[in-house]
């Protein structure tokens, strides 16, 4: 009798720690002990390695300036800005394989501005536009650049673009207006440039700063993704169908917007743009951090009413850091700086 | 047992003062059993008046000692009486006072010599479960003596207070019923058994045995490839079948076939070779799966696990159903990616696996049940994904694994 009842409790004792690792693993299905994020891998590269072999230098960053540009004629690359001193290095990987292909020879005007211009077959890097045909270097914009991250923003093929800079002390917006062959056309008021920007209810009217900016899927429109710190750290995206609409001094970048998508959460200022709706990181209290895609137009002014969350993936490995998103929506990259390597990630919802 | 104080001759003679003024011993109907109280009744008794004034102090050191071994105890009135037995006086005692045992301190004079006797019965069926008899000079020397002799029995009784009312003899030879054909039948254990035969046709017809009813038997099966069993019965008067338990077969090899809750799409089996049946053994897995996240950019990664290890049981009987094994070892993990565009394709980590523990299951029969936690330490191989540390998934940091064993 005493035998059977320790059986009994044996059994139950085994069944007990068997649901209780069991139920202990939320996302169980699909839980691995290697990174999830590995399942949406298309392609890598050793940065870390190929860094060093130009200066020893560039071993030291993990945020390295990544973007996947496809420029409007020509082939695609992926540009890596390596921010050295006094070195300042661009890589360029071709965009399907992540192999090299290019490093343009070293210049103290690139920057972390990388973006596509409104030429053909060229791309920009800070004050250098280069050309993917044979990577030479030709003049790119010449007025508005900080050496801080810049985005650019096109009205369309072979017409006017627009230097986007932020200031973050004044809340300030800045546009600095080209043509396609980077002639300086702007700004409309006083040089520097354009960067009249109010803030109104009832969206918060301090504390902002620009995460993201990117030309619209259709070529003339423009997207900006703001971060907003008056409470807790939350973003908005605002859409503009033409771009032209951003030249108006002062402009109000979100009240003024035909479309806005937020407030949604952000954290450690980590979000991007992409077309099928902005994405952005959260940090896991409990559990593993997360990339949350949310609806494009959801929410509203009230940080009560969100925007709608669309999908999200976990990031269980502290040691990726997510570098930027292809507005498409196609890809994704990230650094994983255990290894020393560069992922080139398909999207979770594609 | 406590530590007995000696008594002063003061307090002897006053309580045999309380004896006597008690009235006499009277003879009763013992009680039903059920009625009996988990107490001793003492009582004096002398033949002549020369042995009185030691009767009273003899029950006085059984009262004392008997408490002190555990016993509630009542005292009662004494008596000269020469003619009754001990046994009758206890069971009269025991039937008036309501007690499970009497104790009778009887006290005689032989010439010029004083003897007597300390004894205690179980009303349960009459018997003297404990006595001392002894005889000296009859003088204050002969106290401590008494003492002595109240002390040995209340030692004695303290040490018989579990017994129970041994059964009618049975009439009938005991039958077993096996599942383990050709398994030898033994009472008792080790070369002190006594063979009982063979199990034939799933039954045995044990040879008369003298067992009284309600007494344990002890039974032990043996058969080749298991371990023996030892199991107690307590057969009744009434000729009933007795069921003898599956024996557990010895195993010197193991497969398993499982599932991990971090592995979901896919299967581990393993092979143990045991060093000591059922104790200690050496161990080869293979876990193969697929990782992938049911999401439209998910691309299935498929991984497979070698682990080479070591382990033993502990704590439990090698014939237990439930048994805890503790394991040791080390694991090389081949990673194996399918996009066409990434150029490094196969990746390898390799784990140590500190402890692991498997709960199991184990049946008699063909297939036991098992549950193994494991806590896999990435080495953090360059070759590898798995950074240096404990590895992780979303819940604890460790890989549950359950599925069936068999043994052979």
């Amino acid at each position: 009798m005493v035998t059977n009842t320790l059986r009994r409790r044996a059994a139950a004792t085994a069944l007990a720690l068997f649901c209780a690792g069991f139920l202990s693993t939320c996302d169980f299905l699909t839980s691995d002990i290697f990174p999830s994020w590995f399942s949406y891998v298309e392609a890598r590269y050793d940065l870390r390695t190929e860094a060093m072999k130009l200066s020893s230098s560039f071993s030291v960053f993990d945020d390295y300036s990544v973007e996947y540009l496809q420029p409007l004629t020509g082939r695609g690359v992926v540009a890596i800005f390596l921010p050295g001193s006094p070195e300042k290095r661009l890589l360029l990987l071709d965009s399907t394989s992540l192999k090299w292909i290019a490093t343009p020879p070293d210049n103290s005007e690139y920057s972390p501005l990388l973006a596509v211009p409104a030429n053909g077959g060229e791309i920009v890097c800070g004050k250098v536009s280069i050309k993917t045909s044979d990577f030479s270097a030709v003049s790119g914009p010449t007025t508005g650049l900080t050496g801080n991250r810049q985005w650019i923003v096109r009205t369309g093929p072979s017409s006017d673009q627009y230097l986007i800079g932020f200031d973050n002390p004044t809340n300030k917006l800045h546009r600095y207006k080209y043509n396609s062959d980077w002639i300086f056309v702007g700004p409309i008021g006083p040089p520097p440039g354009t960067s009249g920007t109010t803030w109104s209810a009832p969206f918060p009217v301090v504390s902002w700063s620009l995460l993201d900016a990117e030309t619209s899927s259709s070529g003339s429109g423009a997207y900006f993704l703001f971060r907003n710190t008056t409470a807790t750290e939350i973003g908005y995206l605002s859409f503009f169908s033409v771009s032209s609409d951003i030249e108006a001094d002062p402009r109000d970048f979100l009240n003024a917007a035909d479309q806005v998508t937020g407030p949604f959460r952000v954290d450690d200022g980590r979000a991007w743009i992409t077309y099928d709706g902005p994405v952005a990181y959260h940090r896991g209290d409990k559990g593993p951090d997360r990339l949350v895609r949310y609806k494009l137009g959801s929410g509203s002014a009230s940080a009560s009413v969100p925007a709608t969350e669309l999908d999200s993936i976990p990031l269980d490995n502290d040691e990726l850091r997510v570098l930027s998103f292809d507005p498409s929506g196609t890809w994704w990259f990230a650094y994983d700086r255990r290894t020393g390597y560069l992922y080139k990630l398909r999207t979770w919802w594609r | 047992m406590k530590p007995s104080r000696p008594p002063t001759l003061a307090s002897m003679l006053l309580f045999s003062a309380a004896f006597l003024s008690i009235a006499e011993v009277g003879a009763q109907e013992t009680p039903a059993n059920t009625e009996l109280q988990p107490l001793v009744a003492v009582v004096p008794v002398w033949t002549t008046q020369d042995a009185e004034p030691f009767a009273a102090p003899l029950a006085s050191a059984l009262l004392r000692e008997l408490a002190a071994a555990g016993f509630k105890t009542e005292a009662r009135s004494g008596a000269q009486n020469d003619t009754e037995s001990d046994s009758a006086l206890a069971a009269a005692l025991s039937s008036g006072a309501k007690a499970r045992w009497a104790a009778v301190a009887r006290c005689e004079m032989d010439g010029r010599r004083l003897v007597w006797r300390a004894s205690v019965y179980d009303a349960l069926d009459g018997a003297l479960i404990a006595s001392d008899s002894q005889g000296a000079f009859p003088g204050l020397s002969a106290l401590p003596l008494l003492e002595r002799s109240a002390a040995s029995v209340a030692r004695e009784a303290w040490g018989q207070r579990g017994r129970v009312i041994p059964g009618e003899p049975l009439e009938y030879r005991l039958r077993f019923r096996s599942r383990n054909e050709g398994a030898t039948v033994a009472f008792g254990t080790g070369e002190g058994g006594r063979e009982a035969g063979i199990i034939e046709g799933g039954e045995l017809l044990a040879p008369f045995t003298a067992f009284r009813a309600g007494e344990p038997v002890v039974v032990t099966v043996r058969q080749e490839g298991y371990w023996p069993r030892t199991s107690l019965f307590r057969p009744g008067t009434e000729d009933k079948v007795l069921e003898l338990p599956r024996l557990m077969p010895r195993a010197s090899r193991m497969v398993s076939l499982g599932i991990s809750t971090t592995r979901l799409l896919g299967a581990q089996a393993e092979y143990r070779h045991f060093l000591s049946d059922d104790a200690v053994f050496l161990r080869a897995a293979d876990s193969l799966w697929l990782q992938y996240t049911f999401t439209p950019g998910s691309v299935p990664v498929l991984h497979n696990e070698v682990h080479l290890g070591a382990g033993a049981y502990l704590f439990l009987p090698r014939d237990s159903r439930f048994r805890m094994a503790v394991t040791t070892g080390f694991s090389g993990i081949v990673t194996l990616a399918f996009p066409g565009d990434l150029a490094d394709k196969v990746y390898f980590d390799a784990t140590f696996d500190a402890f692991s523990l498997s709960l199991e299951w184990h049946t008699p029969g063909t297939w036991m049940f098992f549950l193994e936690q494991r806590y896999p330490y990435s080495l953090g191989l360059d070759s590898g994904l798995l950074s240096r540390g404990w590895v992780q998934n979303d819940g604890p940091p460790m890989i549950l694994t359950a599925g069936v064993m068999r043994r052979w």
